[in-house]
This record gives C-alpha cells, structure tokens and sequence, in this order.
C-alpha cells in the first residue's frame, strides 16, 4: 500500500532526480581515493613544504624558527645554487640533438620495409633499463683510466673530474643515447597522423622529398616535438640519477634537485632545500600549465 | 556528501603534518621525552648505545659491551651501529628519542653540546679519572652553554680515543730509492719536524717514476702549521686572507704545480692518498692509529712516523690535526645510571685501552697504558711492532716544545657548512686556474656569510 | 596505437618502389642506413660492455688496455653476486615485487574506479574535480619528498620502529601514495573507457538494477582489460625502475629494493669498486624488464605515445 503511494507521488522528473544524485554520490564515493591522496600527499605535502621554507627547524635543537624570508635569501646568494641551477640548465642542451636525431630516425624507420621493427626494438632498450644501470655502465665507459673511451681512443681526458665541460659532455652523449628510442617512437607515432595526401600533392607539384620534410612533415609534427621538449625540459630539471650516481657528486654534475638532496635529506637544512624545492616546483608547475593548455589535455 | 567530509578531514592533516616541526622535544606524544632506557621487572635496565664502524669494529666492541655486561648484570646492552657516513643523518633522525649512548664526533659537538640534550657528566666523573686520560681529550668536551666556549664549563661526553693523524713514509721503499739514486740523504728525523723548504728538496730528490713524492698533503697541517687558522679566537672573523693562510694553501698546491711531487687534482680523485700508498705509489702519505690493522695486514713493507714540517711563519710551530670521538649520554634517558656505567667503563677500562692498541685500532686514551704499555711495545710482536715511532703520537696530544696537535676545525664550528663549502671550492687553486691569494680574495666574503650563519645559531 | 601499427610503411615508401627512385635517393638512403645501423650498434654496445666487463677478473675490468672479452669468461660472476651477502640481491628483487604486487593490485583498483567515475557517471564540477587531480602531476616529487620524509620520520620515533630491523616500516612512503591511485593511468583510461564502454550497455545494466559497482567490475573493466594492461605494465616498469624516492628511505640494507643495492655497489673512488660484479649487477637488474618490454612492446608504445600524440 505504502509503495503505492510512494510511486504516485514521484513525478518522472523526481525519480529521474532520485537517480541522479544516487549516480553523483556513487561518482564522488569511486573518485575518493585518488581525491584523499591528492590532498593528502600533494596539497598537504607541497603546502607544508611552503610553510617549511619560511622556517628553520633545527633537527638537534628539535627547535623550529620562522624566519621569513631568510632561506631564500641565502638560496639566492649561495654560489652552490646558482651553479647547480647552471648545471642543470646546461646539461639540457642535449635535448636538441636527441629530438632532432629521432625525428630523423623516425622518418628513415617509416620509410623501411623490413627491420623496421627489430631496430626499433633496438633503439628503444635505453629507455626501459633502469637509470641506475644506464648511470653506472657509462661512468665506467667514460672512466679516466680503464673506460672504453680512454682507452679506444687513445685518450687521457678525466671525463668524470673536477673539469666543469667534461663532465657535461660526457652526460650529454649519454643523454642523446638515452632518449633517442622515446623521441623516435613518439615520432613514428606522429608520422601515422599525416595523411598521404598531402606528400602526393607535394610530389605532384614538384617538391624535392627534402622541401616535403621541411614544409610538411616538421609543421605537422610540432605538437609531437612540443610535447617532446616540453616533458625533456621537465625531466631534465628534476635529474638525480646523473648527479648520484654517474658523477658521485662532482661538482660539474651536481643539479638543482641533487642539491634539495645534500642540503635537505643529508645534512637535514630542511628549511633552505624547501625553499630550493619550491622555487622548482613553480617553474616546473608553470611550465607543465603552458603544456596542458596547449595540448588542451583536459578534454577527456 | 563525500565532500563535506573531506575538508575537515584534509584540514587535520594538514594540521597535523605542521604541528610536526614545531613542537619541543617536550610536548611530542609518545616518542617524546623518553630515551629508549626502561626497567624489566627482574630489576635490570636495559640501554641502548648506538654506534658507528666496520664490521670488525662493530664485533670489536660486541666484545667489549659483552666484558661490561658480565662484570655488570644489572644491565643489559643493546648495541648497534650503522656505517660512518650515514651516522649523524640517522642520529638527528631520531627526533627527540636519542639512544642511552651514542657516538659524539668532534665535528657535531659543540651543537649537540649547545642543544642541551646531552647530560652534564661532571658530577659522575672523579677528577682523578680524568686525569688518567689525555688531557686534551677531556677539555674538549666541555663546553659552557651560557657563553657558547668550547673546552670549558661542564663535561658532556666522555672520550673515546684520541686520532693524532701523523706524515707516514714507506721506509723500505725510501731507502730503496735511496739506494737506487745514490742520494746521501739519510733517513728523515723522527723528532725534529723539517721545514717546509726541506721538505720540499727532499721530496724532489727522491722523485722517481711512478711513484710520487707523497700522496696528498693535509690542509690544516699545512695552515696549523704555518701559525694560521681560518678564522680569530671568537670564530666570527674570517682569516683566510691572512697572508699566513694564503701561504699554507699554496705550499700545498706547489707541492704539485711547481715541483711535481704530487698527485693533481684528478689523479687524486681516481685515487686517493691512502690506497696510493698502500700500492707502493707514493713515499710519504698521512696515517692515523686505527689505519695500523690495514698497514700491519694488508702490506709488508716497513713504514714510520715523523713530525709534521713546519712552515716559514713567525711563530709557526708543527702542528697536526687531533680528531676524536666520544661517548655521550641523552639527557633525556631514563637509565642515566647504567648509562653513565657504560660509557665510563669503556673509556676507562685498561683492558679496551690494551685492546685498542694491540689490535691497531687507536692510540690508548688511558695514559699509564699508552706511556708505560704502548710504547715499550707490551703485546705486540712482528709487524704489529711498527710504527717504532710512538712517542711522536703522544707528544702531538701533550704538545711539547716543538710539536704540537690541534683539534680539527670542523670541532669549532657551530654549523659545518663554511668548511664543507669551502673545501668543496678550493679546486681551481690545486689545478693550478687560480693563485691561492686571488682566490681567497674572493672567496672572502663567501665565508665569511657562512661564518655569519654560524655565528647566529650561537649569539 | 600498438608498435606493429606505428612501423607499417607508408605505402607509396615501400622498397618496390626502389627502381623509381633517383640516384640521390638512393644513395642518401644507403648512407642513411649506415648511420643507422651504427647508431643501433651503439644503442647495444654499452649493455656488451655490461656484459664483457662482468665477465672480466677484477685486475682485466681495471686495465688500461682495451679488453673486448677477456681470455677466461668468469661466468660465475653472476652467481657469486647473487649469493653474496653484503649485496642482498635477491632479497631486494623480493623487496621490490612487494611494492610493485601491492601498488599495482590496489592502485589499479582506485585508479580504474575513478576512471569509470569520469568517464561514465554524471557528476556535478567533472572538470573541476580532474583539473584538481591533473594539478598532482604538476607538482614535482622533490616538491614534496621532504614533508613527507619528515612525516615519515616523525611516525618512526613514535612507534619507535627498530632501525637495525625496520622492514616493512621504510617501504611504506613507497607503497602508500601509490594506493590512492595513478593519476596518468587515470587519465589514459578514461579516454579509453569513453571509447569501448558503450552507453546503452550501461543503461540496460540499471534498468537490470545493477549497482554502479557492479557495472563498473563486470562491464568496464573487462571491455577495457587491453588499456589497463598497458598501463599495468608500464606503470610495473617504473616501480621496478625507481630510484630516488628508494635511495632516500631505504638505508638498512634488509629494506633495499633492487635498484638502491645496486647502487651499494658504487663507491667513491675508481679503485675499490669490485667493477665486474656492479656490471654483472647492472646487467641482472636491466634483464627482467628488457624481457617484458619484448614481451609486451606494442602495449608499452600504446601508453608512451598517448600522451604525445593529442592535438
């Protein structure tokens, strides 16, 4: 009786109502984990993250300060800063060549009948293996006394020593080596996009196949390469590896996050490499907006 | 629904990841003012001491902590150690529950000292027992809170061991190459430090291939030395600039720029000092006590050593750097007694002392042992004889007229950035880019902003 | 789009065509393949040098003359490094598998049901809601290592976890995030979920009274297992292949994950670092996931290129 009453008093509108909210709690409900650990371990991170870097909490007073703006005072004049800042700049020129050599791989794979697979395969095998290992067979490549480099060549450089251009020379070759198999694959995946037409409307109209490379193919592969650069420069900020590993804390190597690192986990100046670390995030952050914009990545 | 939870919620967090850091040790919950000292109900205490070493160091005191134990079975030890490099990290990790015991090094006293959670030992130690010990290793753990002086006012840790670190030779290598040249001369003086001049020509005359004069050349002996030092007596001025000092640095850097002795930069760097001498590459090098296992196993050649050369400053004197470590105890410990106990018996104890120096880990901190045992080689036979050269160890912590031991610069230092920065920097004056006058022109005022930040932790 | 697709030639490139093309091309095409074959030797060459070099006695591996592959292989190298104690390579690939069974079981859980959320329910504010999730891939990990490293540090001393025995406690900052979800997969999956879930499936599901749950076990996952495969094992790769978040908290070594006890091997000067085992090591660590990227290649192209390719 009571269900009857219950039914004639819903209007289609009501219950269609009904189950909607019903959906939106269930919607909010399957979206609450990742919800708790944004806040949890982004916002509440980053936030006191902020906070710490106002302050100087002193581990063996257990003693915390607020002290304005004094870390960021001494990050702005500390010459280790500004040159792991430089550093991890300058170890970015790499970027160029390794997107340039991928597109042009990508192109000479596109173009082949067979193998195409296997030496793509071949290509991409640096991006899979960990940066650990890739880290630890080329500072052993390019060691001064027994690396394959010296040794091959005939060389005596002390590639991984205290010289500020060596050092840097040698992780660029070996970042070109790292990236390639990632830019060549993006890039052939682009290259899929670009509809035949338009090379045979090139080739009619008498374009050389080098004109057709430069006025079809690299126009429209720029998202691709935007993408590209885009994500190396905010790979390349945040470089560890290299610093830890390859270059055991040379100073040519010695990034921006090796130094949040050193002053923040390994002498516990918590409050200086939070600032450091802020100063980053916000360029990375900013950064990353102009990239989602651009690739207009909330359309989902 | 769901988001009307989520804000109070995510607000607690937050609140609760701020609240971390600024709290004293005495408000955290829990964890908070208590050591890891309890009473069982059988009425022993158990503590623990926390350490640092090798794995054959680490079995070297399970030894000893079983020794106390047995003579003291009210208490139970837990001992544990990590390696060197990761100690202090790990020890400021603790937050506010310090172990019963625990390793000082000199490099972090005085900010552990300053912090008030190490316990004023002056009441539990006799006079008498200090006296038995080195002097210079028990005025160095003072330290008066209320004028930030180190080497006065009350005791906060109880020494471990003296390091004087000393100039080694190879001596079979020496007269080999003494031999082979035809040189005239002998053999250098174990009690009279030579001048830097001397030393200098004498490492030229036994240049050979392949093997280097000396594998590198210790900075503060060098500054010590030459009557300089980094900074004035109040730590808060910076001296690096002193024409003393400037001098010391490039006596250093000349070693291998001018008179090709040593080892550049990079040849360092793929090799260090140490390894260079035990590979027979280099005639001269630097030792301290605890290298005498590795120097009595791992090589046969004979080896001594003599006093550190002195510099052409008025009133230089030669000086060596004299590192150490200590035992202190958490204020905070709720077994003070037993803990007090322990650190005292193994910096007293005669028989750890014997032990120390027989199985070549460190000079004997407890003076009748090293004066009378120690040096008339008691326990000892064969290679573990050497070096013959003994005295000069405990001259360099007595100071006698002409040699004399310093405690390294790090130990005056509230916050060690402004040394750890500046030997960080110091590279392009080995490698020969910049004079040392020119670069400490510049470097002035960068360390005298770390002397600064030094300076603000203490006034 | 899978590797298979990505390399299909265009069609009028095809090497048929060989005869028709000028002499320049040719050539150029020749050169270009010798450039390329070169290149992909030296993509391999540093993994013989692995190799080669484990197989070297530790006098060859620090020789100053170029030893290509030493006279006597040592072929237990590997075995020696396995077995040794002080490197604890086995107990750190368990260590490592822990972490990546338990993220990737119940990450995946969360990720897949927020993905079904956004992809198929009605919710007020969608795009506000993923806007505040995507702005958690902005934010870089060093922003954000240090408060959670002192969190961490401050929940040790209160439970007052043994140091000397600390497991599991120093691989929790690891696993725990990694729980509440993947962003990246989220995102990938609610393109994917958009594309096979058809609507009408779903409505017919309600009206049979299925709960939102159910249809989000029985209809979205299965019609989308190949996406969530692909980011499965990309998403496996990265745990296997992580380092610096590890190398912070891992310090005992009863606790390491394979990539940080690999690193104990590095020391500080080029003499003293048993060089044959850390390339014996190197080798060993990069193996498993070569294996799985040949294995699986087309699903990880799949999730490399999506980001890359929307315009």
């Amino acid at each position: 009786m009571k269900e009857k009453d219950k039914t004639k008093t819903l209007t289609p509108a009501k219950r269609k109502s009904n189950f909607t909210r019903h959906e939106e709690r269930v919607a909010n409900l399957f979206i609450l984990l990742p919800m708790i650990g944004f806040l949890i371990f982004t916002l509440a991170s980053f936030g006191f993250g902020f906070y710490q870097s106002f302050t100087n909490f002193n581990p063996v007073r257990q003693e915390t300060k607020w002290i304005w703006f004094e870390n960021y005072k001494t990050l702005l004049k500390d010459k280790n800063f500004k040159d792991a800042a430089l550093n991890t700049v300058l170890l970015m020129a790499s970027i160029p060549i390794g997107i340039t050599l991928g597109l042009l791989l990508a192109v000479y794979l596109k173009n082949l009948a067979k193998g195409s697979k296997l030496l793509s395969l071949l290509y991409y095998l640096p991006a899979i293996t960990s940066a650990v290992a890739v880290n630890i067979v080329w500072r052993y490549i390019f060691n001064a006394e027994f690396g394959f480099i010296n040794s091959f060549f005939g060389l005596k450089i002390d590639w991984i020593g205290v010289d500020f251009w060596f050092i840097k020379i040698a992780l660029w070759i070996k970042g070109v080596w790292s990236a390639l198999g990632v830019t060549m694959i993006l890039y052939l995946a682009g290259l899929n996009n670009i509809p035949l037409e338009y090379y045979e409307a090139a080739s009619v109209d008498g374009a050389s196949k080098w004109q057709q490379f430069i006025h079809i193919t690299i126009p429209l592969l720029s998202p691709t390469t935007f993408y590209l650069v885009v994500t190396a420069i905010i790979g390349g900020l945040q470089s560890f590896a290299e610093a830890q590993i390859f270059a055991n804390g040379q100073k040519g190597a010695r990034t921006i996050v090796w130094y949040i690192w050193e002053r923040g986990i390994y002498m516990s100046k918590y409050g200086l490499a939070s600032a450091a670390s802020f100063l980053l995030a916000t360029f990375i952050i900013i950064i990353t907006i102009i990239q989602f914009r651009r690739t207009k990545v909330l359309d989902v | 629904m769901k988001k009307k939870i989520i804000a109070p919620f995510a607000l607690t967090l937050l609140f609760a990841l701020v609240s971390c850091g600024t709290t004293t040790t005495d408000s955290l919950p829990g964890g908070g003012s208590n050591g890891g000292g309890q009473t069982s109900q059988q009425g022993t205490s158990t503590i623990e001491f926390f350490g640092w070493g090798s794995a054959e160091e680490q079995e070297n005191f399970q030894t000893l902590v079983d020794a106390f134990m047995a003579e003291n079975p009210d208490v139970r030890v837990i001992y544990s150690a990590t390696d060197a490099s990761g100690y202090m990290t790990t020890l400021r990790n603790r937050g506010s529950s310090l172990p019963d015991v625990f390793y000082m090094p000199d490099y972090e006293f005085m900010a552990w000292a300053d912090s008030g959670r190490l316990y004023d030992m002056s009441n539990d130690v006799t006079q008498a027992e200090l006296d038995s010990v080195w002097k210079l290793s028990t005025d160095m753990y003072r330290y008066d809170r209320s004028t930030t002086t180190l080497g006065t006012g009350p005791l906060f840790a109880l020494p471990k061991d003296l390091g004087p670190y000393l100039l080694v030779y190879n001596k079979t290598l020496l007269q080999q190459i003494i031999t082979e040249k035809g040189l005239t001369i002998g053999l250098p003086d174990p009690h009279v430090p030579m001048t830097w001049a001397a030393f200098r020509n004498y490492l030229k005359a036994i240049k050979k291939d392949n093997v280097f004069g000396i594998g590198s050349y210790e900075m503060m002996h060098a500054i010590y030395s030459n009557n300089a030092d980094y900074w004035d007596a109040t730590v808060r001025q910076q001296r690096i600039t002193d024409p003393n000092f400037v001098n010391a640095i490039q006596f250093i850097a000349d070693l291998h720029l001018v008179d090709g002795v040593m080892p550049s930069p990079s040849q360092q760097n793929s090799m260090n000092a140490y390894q260079r001498f035990l590979n027979g590459g280099a005639v001269f090098a630097w030792m301290g006590a605890w290298d005498l296992k590795a120097f009595w196993n791992q090589v046969t050649f004979d080896f001594d050593v003599i006093p550190t050369p002195v510099g052409p400053a008025a009133g230089a004197k030669s000086t060596s750097w004299v590192g150490s470590v200590g035992y202190a105890v958490s204020k905070n410990s709720r077994q003070i007694g037993a803990a007090m106990r322990l650190a005292k018996y193994l910096t007293f104890n005669e028989e750890s002392a014997r032990l120390n120096y027989k199985l070549g880990q460190a000079m004997p901190n407890v003076k009748a042992i090293a004066e009378n045992d120690w040096v008339n080689n008691i326990g000892l036979e064969g290679r573990s004889l050497l070096p013959e050269n003994k005295q000069l160890f405990i001259d360099t912590v007595n100071q006698t007229e002409l040699i004399a031991g310093k405690n390294r610069s790090r130990y005056y230092l509230y916050d060690n950035t402004a040394i750890l920065d500046f030997e960080d920097s110091l590279e392009p004056v080995f490698s020969g880019a910049k004079t040392a006058q020119q670069f400490m022109r510049e470097y002035a005022s960068s360390f005298q902003d770390d002397l600064d930040e030094n300076a603000s932790y203490l006034y | 789009m899978s590797m298979d697709m990505a390399l299909k030639p265009v069609k009028t490139r095809r090497n048929s065509n060989w005869h028709k093309r000028s002499k320049g091309e040719k050539v150029g095409f020749v050169i270009a393949t010798i450039f390329v074959i070169f290149g992909a030797l030296t993509m391999l060459f540093p993994y013989f040098w692995m190799v080669s070099t484990a197989l070297k006695t530790i006098a060859e591996a620090n020789s100053v003359q170029l030893i290509l592959w030493p006279a006597k292989p040592n072929w237990s190298v590997f075995r020696d490094l396995i077995n040794s104690p002080a490197v604890n390579f086995l107990p750190s690939i368990g260590n490592t598998l822990f972490i990546e069974v338990t993220v990737i079981l119940i990450g995946t859980f969360s990720s897949t049901l927020a993905a079904f959320a956004f992809a198929k329910l009605k919710m007020r504010h969608r795009r506000l809601k993923l806007l505040v999730l995507m702005s958690s891939m902005m934010v870089p990990y060093a922003a954000v290592m240090l408060p959670q490293y002192r969190a961490y540090l401050f929940l040790i001393n209160f439970f007052k976890v043994d140091m000397s025995n600390p497991w599991p406690w120093p691989l929790l900052p690891l696993i725990i995030p990694g729980l509440f979800g993947n962003i990246g997969m989220t995102f990938f999956l609610i393109t994917a979920m958009k594309g096979s879930i058809p609507d009408s499936l779903l409505e017919s599901a309600k009206i049979d009274g299925a709960s939102y749950f159910r249809m989000y076990w029985q209809i979205a996952l299965p019609l989308t297992k190949p996406a969530i495969a692909a980011q499965v094992i990309f998403w496996f790769v990265g745990i296997w292949n992580d380092f610096f978040a590890p190398s912070i908290y891992l310090t005992n070594p009863k606790v390491w994950t394979l990539q940080v006890a690999l690193t104990s091997l590095n020391s500080s000067y080029g003499t003293g670092t048993n060089i044959p085992w850390i390339m014996a090591g190197s080798f060993l660590a990069s193996i498993p996931m070569i294996i799985v990227f040949i294995i699986f290649r087309n699903m990880f192209v799949q999730s490399v290129a999506f980001s890359g390719v929307k315009e």
